[in-house]
């Protein structure tokens, strides 16, 4: 009976395997047709990894770069911050967007962060959410530690009080960077304008005023739903109504 | 007249309409041109809903089908608070012509908002052939005859299928448009198509017109045969190159649908089912379909391009009529900001190959490739619209410049000849700013820095699809743990108190109950003194004063020795005299007890001194 079981457990194990080295092959095949201008066989194994639903940066950054060459710079984008998704700080991905970004028919000036906000953003891109769960739960080990030594604590107590603090301090901010992070990582609420001239619209419906003249590649966050309408706001503020049709999320 | 009776009470009960005084229009649309027997629509149609005492003109050379029938329409804007009401009255005839000729309807009369207007006079031709532009409006009994005679069609030749290519001019200048058409000429139904190969046109530049995703279907008479014209592909060729050029054909696969010879006709004996069921729709479903497909080419067309005349002039090549304009964002800013500069060739021609304009910038502004926008009208007749060269400067240096006019030159397709408009000049006054760009300016000079840039090579590492792990913030397993923590230190903290708390208790005893114990063994030395018994007296002192400092002062009974003592009491600042008297007492202590003497004073001046240091201690304790 357990020799059975054990025989399970193998074979399970090797089907996993199978099929990650299935996706490592086609990776590889992808390469090589990118490698040799075959753009478009190429972008087809790259998505075939896709719709298995394994994904990784490396994986968006190579589709983006095969929609580069494809010229469809809106979906190269869509790709490019599909792969900053997962790993915001990672240079070539961040590069590569700039240079697609540029090759846009319209540009528009980008509102700034507030230089706080970008600072927590930085801090709280640094690991994935599973990495900041750790973190956090480490640090707040080592803070119950402390605060039981501050407790019992007589002549030390207001070294201590000040250890226990730096560190409760500590499990906060990874807490929600942690929770930041998170957020980020499953938010759907930005997405690609997929059409040239698309016109925002001041309400849902398409014999209202066009508002704003929305061009393809453009990065818009999505701000609510009605029907089939979204309502959205573009990188220097403004906020329009549109089709939901002329989209793809990030 | 008894019709006009019922009609002109419409009329009345509408007069109670409150409608906003405007002009009122009264007028009436018909066909100009129809065809003997058939069937077509007069209305009029007057502008406000206060209208009465209709007076139709006399049709002669028509039979009146129907009519007249009257119908009313009316809505209602809110616009910003302002309230605007149009509503009109429509009154319709249906005719039918009878003789061929030329036919007046004179004008027709009506009182409106208490004035007598009077229509436009219609003229129509009837002529012997029908005309099928108005056919569509009327199922009459025409239509089945012409899907008839497309139905009897049973060999697909070069007449009953073809695709011709016709082009609005065979003689052209370098650069003037030339508007190629392809239509589909059909008698037989047609299920599908497709295009096999777009022809390539050696020295033209081709633009595509847009085109419905299904052809517009029309009719046309050709020979005698009326077919089912189908406008397959219309383009825009711009010749690039003079001589005799030619336009390729098109190749196309169709698959029609050919009606089997061996069909049963159906027959009911009755004239009107039988065309009826004759009609093709019928025929679908009664006897069937061959599919068949043939290739089709098109004809090829010459079109015979002269060059355009020599010219010394800065010629981009643009043929057609045009004009500039220039405009700019501002003409006062500060050095470092951006400026955005618009000029926006406009008119009819070959707009989108003109990739520049002439613009000439002073070196102190620092400027980027142009941003092309274009508003480009492509239509049957030719392209019209504009196109705007965007410029984005940068003013580094302070100061005052002058943007000379731009010139823009072309050739005059009308006039034949080369023409220069310009636009105006730009005076600029430049202020010095910040030294530091601006946001904006930074975020433009950084996307033309990547404008030029081309993007890194793929990611060449070992495929590893990414696993964002499962515990992470959004199980609720990782918030119990996150709470367990501290509930798990609280839980500590509490035991550990409980057990401090029983320790502290027997200690606590003993510290309240300590001057009291001292004070009884002081009597019971005391008693030892009064009795001479110097050994009970000595160790009874020794042992009350042990006991009192450690009960007292917390010493643990291990850590109890002079140097302990002396440590400790120096720490709480107990003054040094009182340590000294204390430490010379137990050892004079120690001492009798190895040499015992029954020396009475020295017993005396010992229990003083260790009452004295008992109560002295006593005011150190809080």
């Amino acid at each position: 009976m357990k020799k059975f079981f054990l025989l399970i457990i193998i074979s399970l194990v090797q089907v996993a395997n199978i099929n990650a080295q299935n996706s490592i092959e086609i990776f590889n095949k992808a390469n090589l047709n990118y490698k040799n201008n075959d753009y478009e066989l190429a972008l087809n194994n790259y998505k075939q990894i896709e719709k298995k639903g394994e994904i990784s940066k490396d994986l968006y950054l190579n589709i983006g770069n095969t929609y580069f060459r494809l010229k469809d710079y809106s979906n190269s984008i869509l790709y490019y911050e599909r792969g900053l998704r997962i790993d915001p700080n990672n240079e070539e991905l961040n590069t590569n967007l700039l240079v697609a970004k540029s090759r846009l028919k319209g540009d528009i000036y980008v509102l700034p962060d507030f230089f706080l906000v970008r600072f927590w953003h930085n801090i709280s891109n640094l690991f994935l959410p599973s990495i900041w769960a750790y973190i956090t739960l480490i640090f707040l080990f080592i803070t119950c530690v402390v605060f039981v030594i501050y407790y019992f604590s007589v002549e030390t107590k207001v070294f201590m009080f000040f250890t226990l603090l730096f560190f409760f301090i500590l499990s906060l901010t990874s807490f929600f960077a942690g929770y930041t992070r998170d957020k980020y990582l499953h938010d759907n609420s930005y997405a690609i304008v997929m059409r040239n001239d698309v016109f925002g619209k001041d309400s849902p419906d398409t014999k209202s005023m066009d508002k704003i003249h929305l061009f393809n590649g453009q990065k818009i966050k999505i701000l609510s739903h009605e029907d089939n309408w979204v309502k959205i706001r573009i990188e220097d503020g403004k906020e329009a109504w549109i089709l939901k049709e002329n989209l793809v999320v990030i | 007249m008894k019709r006009y009776l019922i009609f002109l009470v419409y009329f009345f009960v509408f007069i109670g309409v409150n409608t906003n005084a405007q002009d009122v229009s009264f007028r009436a649309v018909g066909p100009s041109a129809i065809g003997i027997g058939e069937q077509f629509r007069i209305t009029y149609t007057v502008s406000t809903q206060k209208a009465s005492n209709f007076v139709a003109p006399p049709m002669t050379g028509f039979e009146v089908l129907s009519g007249p029938s009257q119908s009313r329409s009316s809505s209602t804007s809110n616009i910003n608070g302002v309230v605007s009401q149009t509503s009109s009255i429509s009154i319709t005839y249906v005719l039918q012509a009878t003789k061929e000729g030329v036919f007046n309807i004179p004008k027709a009369k009506i009182n409106a908002e208490g004035k007598v207007l009077t229509s436009n006079s219609l003229t129509i031709k009837v002529s012997k052939n029908p005309i099928q532009s108005q056919r569509a409006q009327y199922q009459g009994g025409k239509q089945n005859q012409i899907q008839q005679k497309q139905a009897t069609v049973t060999v697909l030749d070069n007449h009953s299928l073809f695709i011709k290519a016709s082009s609005n001019r065979s003689v052209a200048v370098c650069g003037q448009e030339v508007i190629i058409t392809y239509k589909l000429y059909t008698l037989v139904p047609i299920s599908e198509y497709q295009v096999n190969k777009m022809p390539i046109n050696k020295g033209f530049w081709v633009e595509e017109l847009d085109m419905s995703k299904d052809p517009l279907i029309s009719e046309e008479v050709v020979d005698g045969k009326r077919y089912q014209v189908a406008t397959l592909r219309k383009v825009i060729a711009y010749p690039q190159q003079s001589g005799r050029l030619e336009i390729a054909p098109l190749d196309i696969d169709i698959v029609a649908m050919m009606l089997l010879r061996n069909q049963r006709k159906m027959s009911t004996g009755d004239p009107f089912f039988d065309s009826f069921f004759n009609d093709p729709f019928f025929q679908s479903m009664q006897s069937s379909y061959e599919r068949v497909k043939k290739n089709l080419k098109s004809n090829s067309i010459i079109i015979n391009v002269s060059p355009l005349p020599k010219t010394n002039l800065e010629f981009s090549g643009a043929v057609g009529d045009f004009k500039i304009t220039a405009s700019a964002s501002s003409l006062k800013c500060k050095t470092n900001e951006v400026i955005s500069l618009k000029y926006t060739i406009s008119g009819s021609g070959n707009l989108s190959l003109i990739d520049k304009v002439n613009l000439k910038l002073p070196n102190e502004f620092e400027t980027y490739d142009p941003k092309i926008e274009d508003k480009l009208n492509r239509t049957q007749t030719g392209v019209s619209g504009s196109r705007t060269f965007e410029y984005l400067i940068i003013p580094r240096i302070q100061g005052e410049y002058k943007i000379p006019s731009v010139d823009f030159s072309y050739y005059d397709i009308n006039s034949k000849q080369y023409k220069t408009i310009s636009t105006q000049e730009f005076i600029f006054d430049i202020e010095k700013g910040k030294s530091e760009m601006s946001s904006a300016a930074k975020q433009i000079s950084l996307r033309e820095k990547y404008r030029n840039r081309d993007i890194g090579y793929i990611s060449t590492d070992k495929f590893e699809p990414i696993t964002f792990g499962d515990f992470t913030f959004n199980k609720s397993y990782f918030y119990l743990l996150i709470l367990l923590f501290p509930i798990l230190t609280l839980i500590f903290i509490y035991y550990r108190n409980k057990i401090l708390t029983i320790n502290k208790d027997v200690t606590y005893i003993k510290y309240k109950k300590a001057s009291k114990t001292a004070i009884k063994r002081m009597k019971k030395a005391h008693n030892y003194l009064v009795n001479n018994q110097s050994d009970e007296f000595y160790t009874e002192v020794a042992q009350a004063i042990w006991d009192y400092l450690s009960d007292r002062f917390k010493f643990k009974k291990i850590e109890l020795s002079i140097e302990n003592i002396e440590d400790k009491f120096s720490k709480i600042n107990i003054e040094t005299s009182t340590i000294e008297e204390l430490i010379s007492l137990l050892n004079d202590c120690e001492y009798v007890r190895f040499s015992p003497s029954e020396n009475k004073t020295k017993m005396d001046l010992l229990y003083n001194n260790a009452v004295k240091i008992i109560s002295d201690l006593e005011a150190y304790i809080k």
